[in-house]
């Protein structure tokens, strides 16, 4: 069971945001439940626990606002993954906040960081190996 | 699915004290020294990492964001809001059913020192 149950961000342009995270979990292989009221859940395995992203209007019904400080991690396969969903990301209305490559944390990492159409900070990591290594 | 989260704060100790105590009752606890200056609550499945932006600028809280943790009981979602509420989190919703979680899976939701939103819930899928 992931330590995380579930992590949502809020948007302000729905529509927009569905075409930004469609393309991103395509890339990592989940696809999207789209509700009526335009949140998208993203949730691969209910039933192993490895947790749920969302994306929705914030349900006081001000203004969505990214954090500052605030960044979620996703488990990239390869670092080939970790290119690839960050070309999706770009292409399709986010922007950049570190282009993939390895990074220092103590132990071998592969990542890339993006912020969404909403500017919320999102990051994907390949853990282990050096680059190349996986892909 | 998830490698990490990251919230930002901007009074470390008042952090440390809050979710020290919080994630202590999820099983978790800091596995940095003081002198790194952030707090990283870190498990096979998963980290938690709080601490100052790295821009520099004051940390705030996002509007519509919200991160989910997760309990192995019931039990531990109540010990878990109580620890936050003592703390120096505050109630965004008390311990107990919710119609929207699946399985009406309990959970309860706090705002960090810091106002992140943030909530534990026991999954029955």
């Amino acid at each position: 069971m992931s330590m995380f149950t579930h992590v949502t961000v809020g948007t302000n342009d729905p529509d927009k945001a569905r075409a930004f995270y469609d393309a991103l979990f395509g890339v990592l292989g989940i696809p999207g439940q789209h509700t009526p009221k335009g949140a998208v859940y993203y949730n691969p395995d209910p039933a192993a626990g490895s947790g749920m992203f969302g994306v929705t209007t914030p349900r006081n019904e001000e203004p969505a606002c990214f954090a500052n400080g605030g960044t979620v991690g996703f488990k990239a396969e390869s670092t080939a993954q970790v290119d690839a969903w960050y070309a999706a990301g770009m292409a399709n209305g986010g922007s950049d906040e570190g282009p993939p490559g390895p990074r220092e944390f103590g132990m071998p990492i592969y990542a890339a960081y993006m912020r969404d159409p909403d500017g919320n900070k999102l990051c994907a990591l390949f853990m282990s190996g050096e680059p190349g290594e996986g892909s | 699915m998830f490698t990490h989260a990251f919230l930002g704060s901007n009074d470390i100790d008042k952090s440390r004290k809050f979710y020290d105590a919080t994630m202590k009752e999820l099983g978790y606890e800091n596995v940095v020294p003081p002198e790194a200056g952030m707090l990283v609550y870190s498990g096979p499945t998963g980290t938690l990492v709080v601490g100052k932006p790295y821009d520099g600028q004051p940390a705030n809280p996002s509007n519509g964001a919200t991160l989910g943790l997760a309990a192995k009981d019931d039990e531990t979602v109540t010990r878990w809001h109580q620890a936050g509420c003592a703390n120096g989190g505050t109630c965004d919703g008390p311990p107990g059913p919710r119609e929207r979680a699946p399985n009406n899976s309990v959970g309860a939701y706090l705002r960090d020192p810091d106002g992140n939103k943030i909530c534990a819930f026991n999954m029955r899928h």
